[in-house]
């Protein structure tokens, strides 16, 4: 009897062993992707000579690690396990603060003044942008920097204690006071995001994503375009907002929540109730400017709302200067750098926009390029030395 | 390969756990051979031929010297085999430390030129392999066992992959009968209770020892800076203890862990193992923790090198000296470097003061202060093991008694499974424990109820740690920046 029921479970567990294996093979069971930013590792064929050096087996341990059927369900398991006993994240850089504020440690660095500060190099950047702006302001065009927001400088308050201000000297207060210094037209979305901290509406940033929230980037937004109107010294179509007080709801729309989603657990983190506005572009103005921006991750929450028609004819968007996101249209190919100057040439506004731990990079050397380009005139050799 | 790899425990385990089933027993010894060489040669893919090459020329100057009759030839045969297999020891696992030493000496002594050496790399397994290998040879020579007849049998003994990385070892008399008789007396339950040793192993490795050793890395390397001088500004006597106190946990439950695997392992195949540990930090003297702690080398040691130097039948003065040799040895088996040098001198120092005087004074103190004066012992003396340069251990030990730096608070995550390990460490003392013990660690029958329970376990441990595994690998950003 024993023997027959010993014999009946180690069969049956050894079927169960198979699991990942036949899942990888059959994906029998639909499973959910995973959040987040990675690298996949690709197969390696064998052959005498992979094998021989290992590099096969090496590759195929990676390949493996990355593939075998319910990864994602067990990945979950343990990151909720990790999570809900000891409050321990497994997503690169990601650090939980105060009442469940989760930050991104780059962030933090810029914040507290851990980023080096790189005077001479903000000061050439500063004097290359003053020019730049001249030489596009005498053409009725905008080139102007805009300083995004940062969470960590939003909610310092809900810093964890190891984080402290190591130096008040940062990225951020070095280029707003070389920016003051000059004539230099600018938004710095940062410190008016602390000003109106206490008396906004709705949360400007959420407990649980890195990025401004969305009602805060259409406040952004409703400014951003009223600044580029007063700059060109022109009248652009403006935003309505169906109401301004928006219900607040309890539920979250990606990428408010994107900080949570790259924790790939299966529960929810409580956050404040959101607010998700309806914008509608009014469209008594003909104009409409070409617009390009150099940009980080922030624009993401604006590129993907339904009102650019209204107030834009063309937008591009290049993502760190390393890939391009035109509108209308979908991703594209990175132009040369001379296709891309011509763009530029027919552009109606150019704008550089930076988060507070990107500053020291901001504009990611379209600057340079544009300065050599239109102010110094070294169309063809800053073209060879790009290509 | 290693068992706590995706490739091991989402592949090779359960396609040859199956397999195996389905393969009549004649055919079962081959299967496992076929298994081990793959599973050697996924790490070592050049190595395997070095294993598989002096494994010939020793099997059958073994079988020259069992036919011998002559004392003389046989014992010059002997010496050939211990020779091949020391010497392929030294070679690959000492040169490197050999070489350095003496271009050490001979710049101080002035001269200018080095010996040229390409440093090699270390093939694993090789201080396992070599020592079982020396045990078919001697064991067969000391008349204690007969050797085996098939060539393909020896390989199997010497390769049989549950013990081959990482151990135990395996004295050849103590596996020669059941390479064929295990299928007579091999159970279905024998099947379970290893596949519960197994995971348990899996849980000791992956959940404690893994979230101890990465505390214990992030102090031990910040301690360190690339000058190898201890940072005395950052690390405090508090941190230092914690640290220190998680990687004895962490070494006892990576290694136990290991050969808990090992035994599951052999025990699904129908093997025996012996056990490797038996709650080491429960011991009230370095004598008996060495009795406890990693048993199948200290029996190889006993029996292949301190009876032969003499054992206990000595004068005390040769007795300690013998202690220390062997010792010294155990250290430098462990690794090439003076901090093991020193560590295994350091326990030999223990032993030499205990058959002194050390022993008698600890027997007229509770148990549990001898518990704790040996805990503390030992953990110094992983401290030696842990760090590369002796210097540096020293400085790190100053640094646990010194007042400066800052207490860093461990993560949740750390004191829990401390806390945990200090249980699973010493609760064979509490009444009941070792019946407990016997129980998971499968020496006793179970009941039906009992086994599902534990089968359910099982499964849960397993698939979490395979979980564990592989988020230990995936770390996504929010979104790639450049």
């Amino acid at each position: 009897m024993q023997q027959g029921f010993h014999k009946r479970a180690g069969w049956i567990f050894s079927i169960l062993l198979l699991i990942p294996m036949l899942q990888h093979m059959l994906k029998w069971i639909p499973t959910q992707e995973l959040h987040g930013a990675f690298t996949k590792t690709e197969y390696l064929p064998l052959s005498l000579k992979t094998w021989w050096d290992g590099d096969f087996q090496l590759r195929t341990d990676a390949y493996a690690a990355e593939n075998f059927g319910c990864r994602n369900e067990l990945i979950r398991v343990n990151n909720q396990v990790n999570y809900s006993l000891y409050h321990k994240i497994n997503a690169a850089e990601v650090v939980e603060g105060k009442n469940g504020m989760l930050y991104e440690y780059k962030y933090i660095e810029a914040y507290t003044g851990r980023e080096k500060v790189n005077e001479e190099d903000l000061d050439n950047r500063v004097r290359k942008l003053a020019a730049l702006q001249e030489h596009f302001k005498r053409q009725g065009k905008l080139f102007a920097p805009i300083i995004y927001p940062g969470k960590a400088s939003y909610y310092p308050e809900c810093l964890p204690d190891s984080c402290t201000v190591v130096s008040t000297r940062t990225n951020y207060v070095a280029l707003v006071e070389k920016l003051n210094a000059t004539s230099v037209n600018y938004m710095d979305c940062n410190a008016w995001f602390k000003a109106m901290k206490d008396t906004a509406y709705a949360p400007l940033f959420t407990e649980i994503g890195i990025h401004w929230s969305q009602y805060g980037a259409c406040l952004a937004m409703d400014s951003l375009v009223r600044f580029a109107a007063g700059a060109m010294d022109t009248t652009l179509n403006e935003f309505h907002w169906e109401t301004r007080r928006p219900p607040l709801v309890d539920v979250v729309f990606f990428p408010d929540n994107d900080m949570e989603s790259s924790l790939n657990i299966y529960s929810s983190l409580p956050h404040a109730p959101l607010a998700y506005p309806v914008l509608k572009a009014t469209s008594q103005h003909a104009y409409r400017p070409q617009v390009a921006v150099f940009t980080d991750s922030f624009f993401f929450n604006i590129i993907n709302l339904d009102w650019k028609p209204s107030i834009f004819s063309e937008l591009s968007m290049y993502y760190y200067n390393r890939e391009l996101y035109p509108w209308p249209g979908k991703k594209g190919t990175m132009p040369s750098h001379a296709d891309k100057m011509k763009a530029l040439e027919q552009c109606d506004i150019i704008l550089v926009m930076a988060t507070e731990y990107n500053l020291d990079e901001i504009g990611w050397g379209i600057i340079d390029e544009a300065y050599d380009y239109f102010i110094e005139g070294n169309a063809v050799n800053s073209a060879t030395a790009q290509q | 390969m290693v068992f706590s790899s995706i490739v091991f425990l989402c592949y090779f385990l359960p396609a040859l756990l199956v397999v195996y089933r389905l393969t009549p027993d004649r055919f079962k010894n081959g299967l496992l051979l076929a298994a081990s060489v793959f599973f050697y040669a996924w790490g070592a893919p050049r190595f395997i031929f070095v294993i598989l090459g002096t494994t010939i020329v020793d099997f059958f100057l073994v079988v020259r010297m069992d036919r011998m009759t002559d004392s003389v030839r046989r014992k010059l045969l002997l010496t050939l085999s211990v020779l091949l297999n020391v010497g392929l020891l030294v070679y690959f696992k000492y040169m490197n430390f050999f070489i350095e030493n003496v271009n050490a000496v001979l710049h101080v002594a002035g001269f200018d030129s080095a010996i040229p050496w390409a440093k090699l790399a270390l093939p694993i397994g090789i201080s396992f392999y070599t020592f079982e290998t020396l045990t078919y040879v001697v064991d067969v020579y000391r008349r204690i066992h007969k050797p085996l007849r098939n060539f393909w049998d020896y390989q199997l003994y010497i390769i049989l992959f549950p013990k081959l990385i990482a151990g135990p070892i395996i004295r050849y008399h103590e596996l020669a009968d059941q390479i064929h008789g295990r299928f007579q007396t091999e159970k279905a339950e024998d099947r379970l209770l290893g596949l519960y040793r197994f995971c348990l192993g899996l849980a000791k490795k992956v959940i404690l020892a893994n979230t101890l050793g990465e505390y214990a890395d992030s102090v031990y390397g910040d301690a360190f800076d690339g000058s190898g001088a201890l940072d005395a500004s950052t690390l405090a006597a508090s941190t230092a203890w914690l640290a220190a106190l998680t990687y004895t946990f962490q070494i006892y439950f990576d290694f136990s862990g290991y050969s808990d695997m090992a035994i599951g392992l052999g025990r699904m195949f129908g093997f025996r193992f012996p056990e490797n540990f038996t709650n080491p930090y429960t011991s009230g003297s370095i004598t008996e923790f060495w009795r406890r702690w990693h048993m199948t080398l200290g029996n190889w040691m006993r029996n292949y090198l301190y009876i032969p130097l003499g054992g206990n039948q000595v004068s005390p003065s040769r007795l300690y000296f013998n202690l220390v040799v062997v010792f010294l040895l155990s250290g430098l088996w462990h690794g090439a470097t003076w901090s093991f040098i020193f560590w295994g001198a350091y326990h030999g120092l223990f032993l030499v003061l205990e058959r002194l005087f050390l022993l008698k004074w600890l027997g007229k103190l509770p148990k549990l202060i001898q518990v704790a004066f040996t805990f503390v012992v030992v953990l110094f003396g992983w401290v030696f093991f842990r760090v590369e340069h002796l210097s540096d251990a020293f400085a790190y030990i100053g640094a646990m008694f010194h007042t400066e730096g800052h207490w860093q608070v461990p993560a949740a995550e750390v004191v829990l499974m401390t806390v945990i390990a200090s249980v699973f460490a010493g609760f064979v003392l509490l009444p009941g424990g070792k019946r407990v013990q016997d129980v998971v660690y499968g020496e006793r029958s179970l009941s039906r109820a009992t086994h599902v329970g534990f089968l359910f376990a099982a499964f849960i441990i397993y698939f979490y740690v395979v979980g564990a595994i592989s988020a230990s690998t995936f770390n996504p950003f929010i979104y790639f920046r450049f």
